[in-house]
């Protein structure tokens, strides 16, 4: 079913696997990238389809909550951190929906996860993470709110 | 035109002949203007004196009439006491000037600290005079914490306190004050008063576990539960405990030390602080400063949700403590160079003459952390280091890393101002372990100005997963980092240290690292512990989650074997976030840590096996959870170790440090001897799970009626 909305869409298909393949050859999935730090000029723009949304991470998973993302070149498991589905003005999304996420792939405890700084869902862009990977709290999305700025 | 000169003539004339006889006529009838009485307060304002004291100077006032020395004229006395009801009982209420104009009257100190004015008003004076005086408490211990706010409505986020508590010699909190700051959550308050009523400190004396309570509901009540705020403290010896905030309201970690001056913090610092900025991001910042009669000149390091800004110029002014009883002083100038240079304005509490707790007590952004003394050197170079250990913990809002481990300086000389250093380190990333400990698995240089007193940074750090970059500010080499008073210890200086990398903004101390018994022999001793713990909780309660925990606690090495004293235990966890009972935030005490380390390795890392692993448990009673956690330590000196937690679901730093049972029993608080009764299991279980939230005690096999 997900499959053939993708299908019934070919400039989508060729744009999705134009960016998977940009991904692949500037990020190596395997690439062993342990630390924290959050470097932007490897950054990626993926689509997919939400699987499973977590609020709480699985054993073996990084802190905070994570989306399961089906992708055409398979199963994304990608973070959200601590505030991207609480608070007001929070990311809201369900199983099903189409969504694109900006970040980059790592890899932490020999497993690959994609560190989210946006996600764009139902033509909104929500900011997770600054541009050093640090997560956007509600109070932050608050405030920039109130002063009209784009995170 | 001749007739109308006339009429003007006339009239003129009419005029002043009224004006001549009215004038002669007031001249023989009217009485003298009223002299001008003016009273000035001679002598006597700006004295401080214990509670229940008379103050050494009388309170003089000169009267005056129109200038002249004014005998026989009453001046009434009247104290306007201040907001905790601090005054003082005049010797008389008038007093009669003396053929040189004065008056005095005498006045002892009522039982409340604070400052507060009197008056006096003279007999035909319009204005008054006034007298600003301050009680004091014989023994007052400064107080800052730093963790998470846990509110029900905005989430949790990152909060500070500081403050001053003061007692008298039988233990009994007089009062106090105290500056809370949230920032985004709207709890900030300039000054809370704490009130001897609803105030107390208990301690067992033997093990130096206790509970503070303090009663700002009348200036504040939004914080604590309905402005009652509790930490579970942990006594080191007379001077020094760690406390964690224990009343569910918050969780936190930070000190209580014994105040020994209230003024004069003039002098060379070194600072570290952290909190979160305008727009709600973490931030911090370190730095040096000199501090000259209130002129602060310095340069300082900024890192602001990774955009790090070095050797900002520091230009502000410390406008002293005035009439303060508790050595609360407020520095402003103080800037945001991320954020277009915003104000943050600073208030610091004075633990001593080289020890300042530092609170950011704006309304949109808040920060704590400390300033430390340089003592009196004048060059600090490459030798500030030598063989040393450090902690390093982000701030609760980042929450990304611990960090601790040995480094040994090289090529250091007097005079140098660059060297490396290698060494070893454990580091934890948000649960992912990028250190363990490798020999020698840490290297980098470091160096420090040679125009800029102690401002230094460590640059092109390996091995210790992602921070390669530190500011460095030395401190007074005499100075104890993390128990002010205690001097005689060892593991004096040496730095504090700013995570300056693009992913976190950690702050730390580095502290020199002692002889270390290879069978780890020296630890043979009793301890007071605590740490800052950093949790994946994910979502509870739902939509509030929150990722903190804290704990205190007394226990002792013997052979390598840790054990908690008791019974009951001296443990406190406060776990407002549920991280060991899911679905049961709580503060829990009486909890048993037991664990058997390893010899350590030449870096003085102890380990603790898996086969014997750092247990802390059961936790709310027989039938609660035991949780083992990968605890790693680093040990500065018999006197002080570092604790670091590197587990996938769980982070902290936190400190050993060495009791002192024999100050410790002779320190002025109120002893809190545990009376103890078997209660039965079902009452436990029922305790457990809901029965004691209210009163926050928990325990394992006994109850505790009093503390």
């Amino acid at each position: 079913m997900r499959h053939s909305r993708f299908i019934s869409s070919t400039p989508l298909i060729a744009g999705l696997l134009t960016g998977l393949l940009l991904a692949i050859l500037v990020v190596p999935l395997n690439a062993e990238d342990s630390d924290s730090r959050y470097d932007v000029s490897k950054e990626v723009t993926l689509s997919g389809t939400v699987s499973s949304v977590l609020r709480k991470p699985a054993p073996g998973m990084i802190w905070g909550s994570h989306l399961i993302v089906e992708t055409v070149s398979g199963r994304l498991d990608a973070s959200l951190g601590r505030f991207g589905l609480e608070g007001k003005g929070a990311l809201s999304v369900t199983p099903g929906q189409q969504i694109e996420l900006t970040g980059i792939m790592k890899t932490v405890r020999g497993k690959e996860v994609f560190v989210v700084r946006s996600v764009k869902a139902n033509g909104i862009t929500y900011a997770l993470r600054n541009e050093h990977g640090i997560e956007v709290s509600p109070q932050a999305r608050e405030r920039a709110a109130e002063k009209g700025v784009t995170l | 035109m001749n007739r109308n000169f006339t009429s003007i003539l006339a009239l003129i004339l009419v005029g002043l002949a009224f004006g001549f006889l009215t004038g002669c006529s007031s001249s023989s009838s009217m009485p003298p203007p009223p002299p001008t009485i003016a009273i000035t307060a001679t002598s006597g304002s700006g004295q401080k004196a214990n509670v229940g004291d008379a103050f050494t100077n009388m309170l003089v006032v000169t009267v005056t009439s129109n200038g002249t020395a004014a005998s026989g004229v009453t001046v009434t006395f009247t104290p306007a006491p201040g907001p905790a009801g601090q005054s003082c009982t005049p010797s008389a209420t008038t007093a009669t000037t003396a053929s040189d104009g004065t008056a005095s009257i005498t006045c002892t100190a009522n039982s409340t600290p604070g400052a507060y004015s009197v008056t006096a008003a003279a007999t035909g004076a319009t204005a008054t005079a006034s007298f600003t005086e301050g009680n004091t408490a014989p023994r007052v211990f400064v107080f800052y914490v730093n963790g998470l706010e846990n509110s029900a409505s905005e989430g949790p986020v990152y909060y500070g306190v500081a403050g001053a508590v003061g007692f008298d010699l039988g233990g009994n909190v007089l009062g106090g004050e105290q500056d809370y700051n949230d920032g985004q959550n709207g709890f900030t308050a300039p000054v809370d008063t704490i009130t001897a009523t609803g105030s107390s400190m208990t301690v067992n004396p033997t093990t130096g576990t206790g509970t503070l309570v303090l009663d700002v509901s009348a200036s504040n009540p939004n914080v604590g539960v309905n402005g009652i705020e509790k930490f579970a403290v942990q006594f080191i010896n007379a001077s020094h405990a760690l406390i964690t905030q224990f009343d569910g309201s918050a969780t936190s970690s930070g000190s209580l030390d014994l105040q020994t001056a209230t003024s004069a913090v003039d002098g060379n610092f070194a600072f570290t602080l952290s909190g979160i900025d305008i727009a709600g991001f973490p931030f911090a910042y370190g730095g040096v400063f000199s501090n000259t009669s209130g002129s602060i000149h310095g340069t300082y390091d900024e890192n602001d949700a990774g955009k790090a800004l070095v050797g900002n110029t520091l230009t502000a002014t410390d406008t002293g403590v005035g009439a303060d009883v508790y050595g609360r002083g407020s520095i402003s100038g103080f800037t945001d160079p991320n954020n277009g240079d915003e104000a943050i304005s600073l208030v610091y509490y004075i633990v001593g003459p080289e020890v300042l707790r530092i609170i950011d007590v704006d309304a949109d952004d808040t920060m704590a952390g400390s300033a430390y003394g340089q003592g009196s050197a004048t060059s600090f170079d490459s030798t500030v280091l030598s063989t040393d250990v450090f902690g390093i913990l982000d701030n609760t809002e980042d929450e990304l890393f611990a960090a601790a481990g040995q480094l040994v300086a090289a090529n250091t000389a007097v005079g140098t101002f660059s060297a490396t250093f290698t060494g070893e380190g454990d580091d934890d990333e948000l649960g992912n372990v990028v250190a363990t400990g490798t020999p020698g698995g840490v290297a980098g240089n470091y160096s420090f100005s040679n125009t800029v007193l102690g401002y230094g940074s460590m640059t092109g750090i390996t091995g210790l997963g992602s921070i390669h970059k530190l500011g460095l500010y030395a401190t007074d080499p005499t100075l104890n980092l993390l128990d002010p008073n205690n001097t005689k210890a060892a593991n004096l200086g040496a730095a504090l240290v700013l995570e300056l990398d693009d992913f976190a903004q950690g702050t730390g101390i580095v502290v020199p690292q002692g002889t270390i018994a290879s069978d780890g022999s020296d630890l043979n001793h009793s301890y007071g512990f605590g740490a800052q713990a950093f949790v994946d909780n994910g979502s509870f309660p739902s939509g509030n989650p929150g990722w903190e925990f804290d704990f205190v606690g007394q226990g002792t090495f013997a052979s390598l074997v840790f054990t908690t004293g008791g019974p009951p235990t001296p443990v406190d966890i406060s776990d407002p976030y549920a991280s060991f009972v899911t679905g049961t935030p709580d503060e829990y005490t009486a909890v048993p840590i037991a664990g058997t380390a390893a010899a350590p390795d030449a870096a003085g890392r102890y380990t603790f096996p898996s086969a014997t692993p750092f247990a802390v448990g059961p936790v709310g009673g027989a039938d609660g959870p035991t949780k083992d956690f990968t605890v790693v330590v680093y040990e500065a000196g018999p006197g002080l170790l570092f604790s670091i937690d590197e587990d996938e679901s769980s982070e902290w730093l936190g400190t050993f440090q060495e009791m002192s049972a024999g100050p410790l029993k002779a320190m002025h608080v109120k002893r809190g001897p545990l009376s103890q009764e078997p209660i039965e299991t079902e009452t436990l279980t029922s305790r457990q799970f809901g029965g004691c939230r209210q009163t926050g005690h928990h325990v394992f096999g006994r109850k505790i009626t009093s503390r």
